[in-house]
C-alpha cells in the first residue's frame, strides 16, 4: 500500500515536472503587460532598453537646446512631454524585462524594503546565503 | 513557481494571472511576516498555496457524497505505466474535485487531513475523491494505450 502510494505521488509528480509552465511577468498588469510583449524581450534588448533609460535625460536635452538654441521656449512642456514618453515605455519596458525574469514590481519593492529596513540580514536572504 | 501553483490549482491562464498577482499583493502586505528564518521563495510559496486554497474553499466545490465503498481498498490501485505528457494532460482533463486531491496529496505533499480542512470537507470525502480521481486517471491512461 505504501508502495503504491509512492509509485502515485512518482507517477503525478514526473507527470507534472515533465513541462514546467513558463514563467510569465507576475506584474502589477501583466495582460497588459502580455498584450505589448507577446513574447519576453532578449537580453541583448533588455539592455539597449536599460542604457536608453538612463541616456535619454540629457540626450532629450541635447536635442532640446539643438532645436531651440539657448533653451527652450517653455520647460514646462519639455518636462511633460518627456514624462508622458517616458510613462509611455517604461510601463511595458517593465512588464518586458519582468516578463523574463518572472520576478514582479511588487516582489522587487519587498526585497528594497527588506533591504533598508534589515541591510545585512536583507543581503544575506536576497543573495542566497540566507540562514 | 508562484504561477505553476496557480496553473496546478486553477487550471486557467487568466486565474493564474490573477492568482500571482493577488499573492504578491498579498506578500507586500505581509511582509512583516517575513522573518527571515527560510528562504524568501520557501516562504512565497506557502504563503501562495495557503492563499490558493482559501480562494479555492470560497469558490465551494460540488463535492457530492460518494458511496463509501469507493474509498476500500487502496493496494489496489497501483498506479499505472504511462507516458508523463499522457498522465499530464490526462490530469488535466480530470473534473477539479478529483483533480485537487491528487495534485495536493501527490505533488505538493500534503496530508489528507490538511486537504480536507482546506477545502472545508471531511476526510473521508477527500479520501474518497482521492480514490476516484486515481481509478478515473487509471482507466483513461489505459485507454489512451490502448487506443
Amino acid at each position: 500500500m505504501k508502495d503504491n502510494e509512492s509509485a502515485w505521488a512518482s507517477l503525478i509528480e514526473t507527470a507534472i515536472d515533465s513541462k514546467p509552465e513558463p514563467e510569465v511577468p507576475a506584474f502589477l498588469y501583466p495582460r497588459m503587460a502580455k498584450q505589448l510583449f507577446p513574447k519576453p524581450l532578449s537580453r541583448a534588448m533588455q539592455w539597449f532598453v536599460a542604457i536608453l533609460l538612463i541616456v535619454s535625460p540629457p540626450l532629450f536635452g541635447y536635442l532640446s537646446d539643438s532645436v531651440y538654441p539657448g533653451g527652450t521656449p517653455d520647460p514646462g512642456i519639455v518636462y511633460t512631454l518627456y514624462g508622458i514618453l517616458s510613462l509611455l515605455w517604461v510601463l511595458p519596458v517593465a512588464g518586458g524585462i519582468f516578463h523574463r525574469s518572472g520576478t514582479s514590481l511588487v516582489a522587487l519593492s519587498i526585497q528594497i524594503d527588506e533591504i533598508i529596513k534589515h541591510p545585512i540580514r536583507g543581503i544575506r536572504t536576497w543573495s542566497g546565503v540566507s540562514k | 513557481m508562484i504561477y505553476s501553483l496557480g496553473m496546478r490549482l486553477f487550471r486557467n491562464e487568466e486565474d493564474a494571472q490573477d492568482f500571482i498577482q493577488d499573492v504578491y499583493l498579498e506578500a507586500y502586505r505581509k511582509r512583516e511576516r517575513y522573518q527571515g528564518r527560510s528562504r524568501y521563495s520557501t516562504y512565497l510559496y506557502s504563503l501562495a498555496l495557503h492563499y490558493g486554497l482559501n480562494r479555492i474553499r470560497k469558490r465551494k466545490l460540488d463535492f457530492e457524497l460518494l458511496d463509501e465503498a469507493t474509498t476500500a481498498a487502496p493496494e489496489e490501485e497501483a498506479p499505472p505505466e504511462g507516458d508523463p505528457s499522457v498522465v499530464r494532460e490526462e490530469l488535466g482533463l480530470l473534473p477539479e474535485v478529483y483533480r485537487l486531491p491528487i495534485v495536493l496529496h501527490y505533488y505538493e505533499k500534503m496530508s489528507i487531513a490538511r486537504i480536507a480542512e482546506s477545502l472545508d470537507q471531511n476526510e473521508n470525502t477527500v479520501k474518497s475523491y482521492l480514490h476516484r480521481g486515481r481509478k478515473i486517471l487509471k482507466q483513461k491512461i489505459e485507454q489512451r494505450k490502448q487506443s
